[in-house]
């Protein structure tokens, strides 16, 4: 499917929607991959929070309490 | 200026002008209609201003769309301006902004928007710095979500700022700045991933 894009001009008030361009769907990638990359980064950390939270033998909430937050 | 009458069409009606037409400088307190911008116009002692603070510019409706580009919605009329929106996705996803300048987005790293966050899985900072584009709100599958939006100064030759709120199940309310001093004349909104249906309005403040 291709990757629609809303086009305005809001001096005429016209509205079309088209296929993305060569240009546009490059940037689409790197965003996407920039996506992806932050979402690997989140579940890493969330992970190692997770392993630390367990080797102290507490919970999320009881740490949260112990920080203050 | 008149007086219509009839079943089903009565009303008032201001002098007719348009922002070319209009008289130069007429008596404190007159009030127009004008036709190339829409809007009620009051003569301000010294200045035309709109009737009203926040004047209606443009906006669409969209479906199923990875981008929504809005060229030429910046002028000098207005200096500040306000951005409204709703919309699903079949997905969660982050909505996301850039700013634009004859009809293509700037995409360098000059994008900061610090905020909170808040919602039912916890609470916590955002923080964006020096990146490609600024983030805007948090749209779950579940159900729409709407929002709005502040943009400061974007057709003055200095930075462009912002400040919004939106969300439901994840609200998130920020500020933020694009660190160059560049003229934009529009924008684009665009999911982190997959797309995005719903409408959105663009509003200016009135500088007078």
């Amino acid at each position: 499917m291709a990757t629609k894009v809303s086009e305005h001009n809001s001096i005429t008030g016209e509205t079309i929607v088209r296929d993305m361009t060569a240009e546009e769907l490059a940037q689409h990638k790197i965003d996407s991959v920039e996506t992806e990359t932050q979402a690997a980064a989140l579940a890493a950390k969330a992970l190692q929070r997770q392993a630390l939270l367990d080797r102290l033998g507490i919970t999320a909430e009881e740490a949260a309490l112990l920080l203050g937050a | 200026m008149g007086i219509a009458q009839g079943l089903g069409n009565a009303g008032l009606t201001p002098g007719i002008y348009t922002s070319s037409t209009r008289p130069a400088s007429p008596a404190d307190g007159l009030v127009i209609s004008e036709t190339d911008t829409d809007t009620l116009q009051i003569y301000k002692g010294s200045a035309w201003g709109s009737a009203s603070g926040l004047v209606y510019i443009t906006g669409a409706a969209v479906s199923a769309v990875s981008a929504i580009n809005v060229n030429s919605c910046f002028t000098s009329t207005y200096t500040n301006y306000r951005l409204t929106f709703s919309f699903t996705a079949t997905t969660d996803i982050e909505l996301q902004m850039r700013m634009r300048v004859g009809g293509t987005d700037y995409s360098g790293t000059d994008y900061t928007d610090y905020g909170y966050f808040m919602g039912a899985g916890g609470a916590g900072n955002l923080q964006h710095v020096n990146v490609p584009n600024w983030t805007i709100g948090y749209i779950s599958s579940s159900e729409p979500v709407s929002g709005s939006m502040d943009m400061f100064n974007p057709q003055v030759a200095t930075k462009t700022q912002m400040n919004g709120m939106s969300g439901i199940r994840l609200s998130i309310y920020e500020n933020g700045r694009l660190n160059t001093t560049t003229q934009y004349d529009g924008f684009t909104i665009f999911p982190n991933t997959s797309t995005i249906t719903g409408n959105w309005k663009l509003y200016g403040y009135s500088n007078s």
